[in-house]
């Protein structure tokens, strides 16, 4: 298992560096969504801080979709997703790592990022940090959520829209969970309740997307 | 249990004529039980003393609403035992639900904001049931759309399958969100165990339109799924000799 | 050493209301090679995709061992190796990563350097594979069939974009395998195949 752990891994790994422009644009294309708003809205401190959370997961979801196209696309077409599904291996396993090597490539520089957004929105310190960690435990979800519908919708044309409308509807929960311990922060309240529901779904996206996303995969390969 | 029996339904021949024997049996009871509770509703039922007969419409919120959520949960029945049972007849049904759910929950969504202008001042709120019923229109939408954009049937039916059954964790959330957060929508009017709090002359009226719109439903669904067998097993000679029985008789 | 055993009852495939091939049924021994012959489009790729499980038969069923080949207390997919159109080679990465990366290879090291000389891809390991030529990804991916150890070899269209040398080498690679207990499932363009077949399956026939 540790064998398979560090094949998977290192080899995602070493492709996605390879490939930094992808994960590049996904950085710039939430640091620019972020910037949109102060932008276009105008330097009203109170306006800014009610909608950084929304904003933020927002900007974080819509990174994520964009650069997902690439996670499953080109294992498809070039054949090495097949040989995984044909491996002896657990298929959901090779997902998991797959998911996870995704999330640290391209969701890990957002985090970096975030904080110094949030500064920019007029966010006090102590938020900064909820911020950051709302980013952290909301952001498995929708990877994993996101993981699910790319590979559904791997052979179709114009899967981005699609897939939109399939990750939205699923990981609303979390995005309403995370403004609320984002605003309640900001607000001065204690923000653990919302927190305490967004690890709860990133574990039970975490444990469960794996499987069916699997499940998906075997599907759309046929 | 006649296991027997729920098997054969499985075989498209046996489900298409049991469909087509039942559709309009259906329909018909569909059409008698709406008729009287809409009687019973509009002029039997007293007004209300809070919003005066504009509560009326509740007659055709709430049973459009509790259908749109039955029939996702039908279609995610149906998309169970499809994948688990590879059956064609269970992907018809499931596909067939999905349109008539879609319609049910813009149906009660479009009551829903007809009633709120006149009781709440305004057509749409932002609360926490119409969002997720919002939500439930979106899923619909995503796994007509999905069912549609690939063009290998069985994989199509496959994947739409998948989708609807990890869909099946916002049905809880809709039907508990009026009570996990305190907004504007009112609570349950009806539940299984605690006494109605709604006046018994307003409620056999709802529980007969309830009843008639679910046989409705299911009238519609017997006759899509028909239809859908029909086109998936045209090749077939079962087919065939159906349509050269009826040129016989005609 | 257990004697391993392919078989398949009447294995049918339809898509979409076609129907691409029914009534496969063969029973594969080890040192056996199994041919698929048929003109393009006829389903070879469909029925080897089939036989690995990538697709789902719509009648029929798979066995390995006597187990199906579908269920979870069947270790088919230990034994399996497969080639099919796509190379399975990551473009970023150089001919030496994707091998070094890919799970299941029990050749030795010498034996991999053999295999890699014999297709005079030496030179060429460690160029990004996006750089090399399409014969020379194929190359590189029947490489990492030859170094699978594995017995069952379902390989579609092997022959396709190889030079002579390369052909060559994997005729005397393919006849060593089958020579030591292995099995080879492969498809055929042509009516005279390159490797003699023990059993022959034409989709074309009616």
């Amino acid at each position: 298992m540790i064998d398979v752990f560090r094949i998977i891994f290192l080899r995602d790994l070493k492709v996605s560096l390879r490939r930094w422009s992808d994960v590049f644009i996904s950085l710039i294309f939430f640091i620019l969504v972020c910037l949109i708003f102060p932008l276009t809205a105008g330097d009203d401190q109170i306006l800014l801080l009610k909608i950084i959370g929304p904003v933020m997961l927002i900007s974080a979801l819509l990174a994520t979709l964009l650069s997902m196209q690439s996670l499953f696309k080109p294992d498809v077409s070039n054949g090495s997703l097949e040989q995984l599904v044909i491996s002896s291996n657990s298929l959901a396993y090779v997902v998991c790592i797959k998911i996870f090597c995704f999330w640290l490539v391209t969701v890990l520089p957002l985090l970096f990022v975030s904080g110094f957004i949030a500064a920019s929105y007029y966010v006090d310190q102590q938020s900064i940090l909820i911020v950051i960690l709302t980013l952290l435990v909301s952001t498995p979800t929708f990877v994993n959520i996101a993981a699910l519908a790319a590979a559904l919708t791997v052979g179709v044309r114009h899967s981005g829209a699609l897939m939109a409308l399939i990750i939205i509807p699923l990981t609303l929960p979390a995005m309403i969970f995370g403004s609320k311990a984002i605003e309640y922060s900001i607000l001065g309240f204690d923000p653990t309740a919302p927190l305490y529901f967004l690890i709860g779904m990133m574990i039970f996206t975490s444990t469960l997307g794996p499987f069916v996303t699997a499940a998906a995969i075997r599907i759309s390969i046929d | 249990m006649n296991l027997r029996k729920i098997y054969k339904l499985g075989s498209p021949p046996y489900f298409f004529k049991l469909a087509i024997l039942l559709e309009p049996w259906f329909l018909g009871c569909a059409l008698l039980l709406i008729s009287i509770g809409m009687y019973g509703g509009l002029f039997i039922a007293p007004p209300d003393y809070q919003m005066g007969d504009a509560y009326r419409i509740i007659y055709f919120h709430v049973p459009s609403a509790y259908l749109s959520m039955m029939a996702y949960v039908a279609m995610a029945m149906g998309s169970v035992v499809g994948l688990v049972w590879r059956s064609n007849v269970a992907f018809s049904f499931a596909n067939s639900c999905a349109p008539v759910g879609a319609s049910f929950t813009f149906l009660a969504l479009i009551t829903g904001m007809l009633w709120g202008k006149p009781m709440w001042g305004s057509a749409w709120v932002w609360d926490a049931r119409l969002t997720s019923e919002l939500i439930l229109l979106f899923l619909y939408l995503a796994y007509i759309l999905l069912y549609l954009s690939i063009p290998d049937r069985s994989k199509a039916d496959r994947s739409a399958s998948l989708f609807a059954i990890v869909g099946l964790v916002n049905i809880p959330i809709i039907h508990y969100s009026v009570v996990w957060w305190n907004t504007l929508h009112q609570a349950s009017t009806l539940s299984r165990l605690a006494k109605p709090a709604i006046a018994s002359e307003m409620l056999w009226p709802l529980m007969i339109m309830i009843l008639g719109f679910s046989l409705f439903f299911f009238g519609i669904i017997m006759r899509r799924t028909a239809a859908e067998i029909m086109n998936r097993e045209k090749k077939t000679r079962w087919i065939g000799s159906i349509f050269s029985e009826e040129n016989d008789n005609v | 050493m257990i004697k391993h055993n392919l078989k398949s009852e009447c294995l049918e495939l339809f898509r979409n209301d076609d129907l691409i091939f029914s009534d496969v049924s063969f029973d594969l021994s080890p040192g056996q090679h199994l041919i698929v012959n048929g003109s393009n489009g006829s389903g070879k790729t469909s029925l080897l995709r089939t036989i690995c499980g990538l697709t789902v038969p719509s009648g029929g069923l798979l066995y390995w061992d006597g187990i199906e080949s579908q269920t979870i207390d069947s270790n088919f997919y230990s034994y399996l190796a497969y080639l099919g159109h796509k190379n399975g080679l990551l473009a970023e990465l150089t001919g030496k990563e994707n091998l070094e990366y890919t799970l299941g290879i029990s050749a030795t090291e010498k034996d991999q350097y053999r295999i890699i000389e014999g297709f005079n891809l030496t030179e060429f390991m460690d160029q990004l594979v996006v750089k090399l030529s399409h014969g020379q990804q194929r190359k590189i991916a029947l490489s990492k069939i030859v170094q699978s150890g594995k017995i069952l070899w379902i390989l579609d269209e092997p022959f396709a974009n190889l030079d002579g040398k390369g052909t060559a080498f994997l005729i005397s690679e393919i006849q060593s395998h089958l020579n030591q207990g292995g099995m080879l499932i492969s498809t055929e363009n042509t009516d005279q195949p390159i490797i003699d077949s023990d059993i022959n399956f034409n989709l074309d026939a009616p």
